[in-house]
C-alpha cells in the first residue's frame, strides 16, 4: 500500500524558495570560497610586509605603506603606463577590427565560412604555438615581414619583440590578430540582428554607405560595441599570458605591465604584500573603468 | 528500504569520498608509505621512507633511480621517494617554496650555493651544524673549500660541482688550421683569435657562441673576483671591470662578429645546444654539465670530433674558473630530520660514484678522481678525450673556482636585470654608458628592497 506523503508544514511559496535556495548554494558556496574569501583575504595581505618565502607569522601590519610607497616605486609606475598604453592599443584595434571583420563577413563573400573559420581559428588555437609562429614572422633578420620590408626599400626595418619602442605594439597586433574572431563573431550577431528595411530605406532617401554605417550600423550595434569594450578592457589589463609567452617583460623592461610587475614582485623579489596592493590597485582601476564606461553608456550606446 | 533510497545512499557517499579525496593533501607522489615520527633507530625491519622534491623530468632519469637506490643500499632501512614538484630552474624553486610554506611534508632537497640561502632565511631549510657536531662528522676533510655556510650555520652537504669549460669543435679548428686550447695557456685574447679564424658567416658557421644568461655579460669580471658589492651595501657596476666585460660580450656579436648577435640570438630564439645540434659552432664556454649532456649520442648525435679545455682566462697561466656547488639540504617541514641528515650525507658523500657526476668532495685518492672521468672519457673515445684533459679541465686542485653567480642581496633581480639591461646593450638599442647606470640604479634598489623584506 502506498504510504502517504510526509506534511513538511511548509506552504508551496516556502518550498519554492527552499528549493530555489537550494539551487544556487552550489555557485553561492563556489562564489565565496574560491572568489570573496580570497579577495577578502588579498585585501588583508595588501596591507602587510607579507615576503613570499616567509611563514605567515612572520608577516606585519603596515597599514597602507604598500600603497603609498608604490606611487614614488619608478618601477611600478613605468609598468602602470605600459599598461595603459597596451590598452590604449588593444582596445580600439580589436573593436574596430573586429567590427571590420564581421562586415565584411556579413556581405555577400566568396569563400564567406571558409574566411570566417580562419579569421576565428586563432581564437581557439593554443597561444605557445601562437607565439612560435610569429616569432618565425616577426624574425628581424631572415623573417618574412621584415625581408618584405627590406624588398620595399626600409633600410632599416622595426625590431619588434626584442625592440624597446616596437614591443607593446608588436604584443598588441598578435593578441588583437588572435581575439578578432571572438569580436568579430559577436559583432557578426548584431549586424545580422539589424533590420534590412533601415538600409533599404535609407537607399531610397540617397544615403550612402558610410552615412548607412555611421547612422544605422554603428547605432544598433552600438550595445554590443558596449559589451565588448568592457571585454576589451578587462582583456587588455589581463595581459600576463601573451606577455610572458613572448618577451617576459622584456626587452629591458619595456614590455613589463602591471600583470608581469605583479609576477615579479612575488616571484622574483618575493614581495607578496607588496604585490597584492599593486594588484588592489590594477582591480580598482578596471573597476573605476567599467563604471564611468556604464554610466557613460547612456550617451552613445542605443537600446531602442 | 527501497532499491531507490540504497542507490541514493550510495551515491551520496561515493561523492562525500570524491570531494574528501579532493580537499586532501596533494599527495602527488601517492605515497602512504611515510613512517612519520620514526627514527632511524627504529628496527631494522621497519623501513623508512623519505620524501625527494625533485622535478618529473629528473624523477625518471636513471641516474635519480640510481641515486635513490644507492642511498637504500647504504643506509638499509630508508628509503627515498620521489616528490614530484612540477616545473624547472626558478619555476622548481618558486613551487618548492609554495610547497614548504604550506607545510608539506618532504625530507630532501636539492639546492645550489645561490639559492640555499633564501630558502634557509626564510627557515624552510633546516640547520645540519647540531647533527654533523653529534655525528663528529668532519666535514672539512671531507668537503675542504666545497663547504660554505649562511650565517655561520651549515645548511647543505655538498654533493657536486659543475665549472666552465671550453667545448669545441676539432674539426672547424682542423679546417681553420688553428691550435686546440691548451689547457696551461688558454686566454680569451686566443679564444677570439681562433674564434675570427673559424667564422665563415655565409655558411652560417661561428668560432663562438654564447647564451643570454647573467654569468656571460660578465665573464672577465667575474673571473678577476671584482666584487659586486661595495663595503656600504651598494652595488659595484660602477667598477669599470663589469663595462669591460659587458663590451667583450657584446662585441663578439656586433664588432667582431665571430658569433650570432643579440638580435640574431633573440629573434631566432637560438637554443643553448646549438654547438652540439648544429656543428657549425666552434667554441661554447659552458659549464661542465652541457659535456655530460653531449654523451647521449641518441640525443645529440654527431659527425664531428668534440674537445675540452679550460674556460679561457683573462691572463696567460691563470685559473681562475666559474662554477657552482651543488649539494643536499633537509627540509624544515621533515619529520625524520635525523634520517634525512643520514640520507643527505650518503648522497653527498657518494654521489660521484655514479657516472658523469664530478664530486665536490676533496679527499678523493687519483684513482678515485680517474674513476669519475673514465665513464666519460670512455663516453668519448671517438672524440679522443682523456681522462687527463678532462681533469685538467674540471677536477684540476690549482682551478680557482669562482662563483658563477652573484650571492648576496637582491642576487634574483640583480641576475635577471644583468640579462635584461645587457640585452638592450648587446642589441645596440643603449650606450654601454646608459646601461651601466641603469643596472647600478636598478641594482642598488633591488639590494634596498631586497633587505627591507627578508628581515
Amino acid at each position: 500500500m502506498r504510504k502517504p506523503k510526509k506534511n513538511t508544514g511548509w506552504s508551496l511559496a516556502r518550498q519554492e524558495e527552499m528549493l530555489g535556495y537550494t539551487l544556487i548554494l552550489p555557485f553561492v558556496v563556489g562564489f565565496l570560497v574560491f572568489q570573496l574569501a580570497p579577495f577578502a583575504s588579498s585585501l588583508v595581505i595588501s596591507l602587510t610586509d607579507l615576503s613570499f618565502i616567509s611563514n605567515l607569522e612572520a608577516a606585519n601590519f603596515i597599514g597602507l605603506d604598500n600603497f603609498i610607497h608604490m606611487f614614488s616605486d619608478d618601477k611600478f609606475i613605468g609598468a602602470l603606463w605600459r599598461t595603459f598604453y597596451y590598452v590604449a592599443l588593444f582596445v580600439p584595434g580589436v573593436i574596430t577590427v573586429g567590427l571590420l571583420c564581421a562586415m565584411l563577413i556579413n556581405a555577400r563573400l566568396l569563400m564567406r565560412n571558409t574566411i570566417r573559420t580562419a579569421i576565428f581559428m586563432p581564437y581557439v588555437s593554443n597561444f605557445v604555438a601562437i607565439a612560435v609562429v610569429w616569432a618565425i614572422l616577426f624574425d628581424v633578420r631572415d623573417g618574412p615581414i621584415n625581408s618584405l620590408l627590406r624588398a620595399l626599400g626600409v633600410s632599416n626595418p622595426p625590431l619588434w619583440l626584442i625592440g624597446e619602442h616596437t614591443v607593446i605594439p608588436s604584443i598588441v597586433l598578435i593578441v588583437v590578430w588572435q581575439n578578432i574572431g571572438f569580436f568579430m563573431l559577436v559583432f557578426l550577431a548584431a549586424l545580422q540582428n539589424v533590420p534590412s528595411e533601415l538600409y533599404e530605406a535609407a537607399t531610397m532617401d540617397g544615403a550612402g554607405r558610410m552615412r548607412k554605417f555611421w547612422r544605422i550600423t554603428v547605432p544598433l550595434v552600438s550595445p554590443t560595441t558596449f559589451l565588448l569594450t568592457i571585454t576589451a578592457v578587462i582583456t587588455a589589463f589581463q595581459n600576463f599570458g601573451p606577455i610572458q609567452v613572448l618577451t617576459k617583460g622584456g626587452p629591458g623592461q619595456a614590455s613589463t605591465t602591471l600583470s608581469i610587475n605583479i609576477y615579479q614582485e612575488t616571484f622574483l623579489q618575493y614581495r607578496m604584500g607588496y604585490s597584492t596592493a599593486q594588484a588592489i590597485v590594477m582591480f580598482a582601476i578596471i573597476l573605476c573603468i567599467t563604471i564611468i564606461q556604464w554610466r557613460g553608456q547612456k550617451k552613445f550606446v542605443n537600446y531602442s | 528500504m527501497s532499491t531507490k533510497s540504497t542507490l541514493s545512499k550510495v551515491a551520496l557517499v561515493a561523492v562525500a569520498s570524491a570531494l574528501i579525496a579532493g580537499c586532501g593533501n596533494n599527495g602527488n607522489n601517492g605515497n602512504t608509505g611515510t613512517n612519520e615520527g620514526t627514527s632511524p633507530s627504529a628496527s631494522n625491519e621497519e623501513t623508512i621512507v623519505l620524501k625527494y622534491a625533485t622535478s618529473a623530468d629528473m624523477a625518471s632519469r636513471q641516474s635519480t633511480k640510481d641515486l635513490m637506490a644507492l642511498v637504500e643500499q647504504k643506509l638499509g632501512n630508508v628509503r627515498l621517494e620521489p616528490l614530484i614538484i612540477p616545473g624547472e630552474g626558478t619555476d622548481w624553486n618558486q613551487k618548492v617554496t609554495i610547497s614548504l610554506m604550506a607545510g608539506d611534508e618532504m625530507d630532501i632537497i636539492y639546492q645550489n650555493a645561490t639559492t640555499y640561502q633564501k630558502f634557509a632565511t626564510a627557515k624552510l631549510l633546516e640547520p645540519l651544524d647540531s647533527y654533523i657536531s653529534e655525528d663528529d662528522y668532519d666535514v672539512d676533510k671531507i668537503y675542504g673549500s666545497s663547504m660554505s655556510t649562511y650565517n655561520d650555520q651549515i645548511y647543505m652537504l655538498p654533493a657536486f660541482r659543475d665549472v666552465h669549460v671550453t667545448m669545441y669543435n676539432k674539426d672547424l679548428f682542423d679546417k681553420a688550421n688553428v691550435p686546440y686550447p691548451d689547457n696551461a695557456t688558454y686566454t680569451w685574447d686566443k679564444y677570439t683569435e681562433a674564434a675570427k679564424a673559424i667564422t665563415n658567416v655565409e655558411p652560417g658557421v661561428y668560432g663562438s657562441y654564447m647564451l643570454d644568461w647573467d654569468n656571460y655579460f660578465l665573464l672577465s669580471a667575474r673571473q678577476k673576483k671584482v666584487p659586486e658589492y661595495k663595503a656600504d651595501g651598494t652595488s659595484n657596476y660602477d667598477d669599470p671591470a663589469f663595462a669591460e666585460s659587458m663590451k667583450f660580450f657584446a662585441d663578439l656579436g656586433n664588432e667582431l662578429q665571430v658569433q650570432p648577435d643579440m638580435i640574431n640570438f633573440k629573434s631566432k630564439k637560438m637554443p643553448w645546444d646549438s654547438f652540439l645540434t648544429t656543428g657549425t659552432i666552434g667554441q661554447f664556454v659552458v659549464g661542465h654539465w652541457a659535456v655530460q649532456t653531449a654523451m647521449d649520442r641518441t640525443q645529440y648525435p654527431r659527425d664531428w670530433k668534440m674537445g675540452v679545455a679550460i674556460m679561457p682566462q683573462v691572463n696567460e697561466g691563470g685559473k681562475a674558473v666559474m662554477g657552482i656547488m651543488g649539494g643536499y639540504s633537509v627540509a624544515s617541514t621533515s619529520k625524520n630530520k635525523q634520517a634525512a641528515y643520514e640520507a643527505v650525507k650518503v648522497l653527498a658523500e657518494n654521489q660521484w660514484t655514479l657516472p658523469g657526476i664530478v664530486p665536490a668532495r676533496v679527499d678523493l685518492t687519483d684513482e678515485q678522481i680517474n674513476q669519475v672521468f673514465q665513464p666519460m672519457a670512455d663516453a668519448f673515445k671517438e672524440d679522443g678525450i682523456t681522462v687527463e684533459e678532462l681533469k685538467a679541465a674540471i677536477l684540476d686542485p690549482s682551478l680557482d673556482i669562482v662563483s658563477e653567480k652573484i650571492v648576496g642581496p637582491g642576487m634574483s633581480k640583480i641576475t635577471s636585470l644583468i640579462s635584461s639591461e645587457g640585452e638592450l646593450y648587446a642589441s645596440k638599442q643603449r650606450t654601454l654608458e646608459e646601461t651601466m647606470t641603469e643596472l647600478k640604479k636598478k641594482a642598488d634598489q633591488a639590494i634596498i628592497e631586497d633587505q627591507s623584506t627578508i628581515q
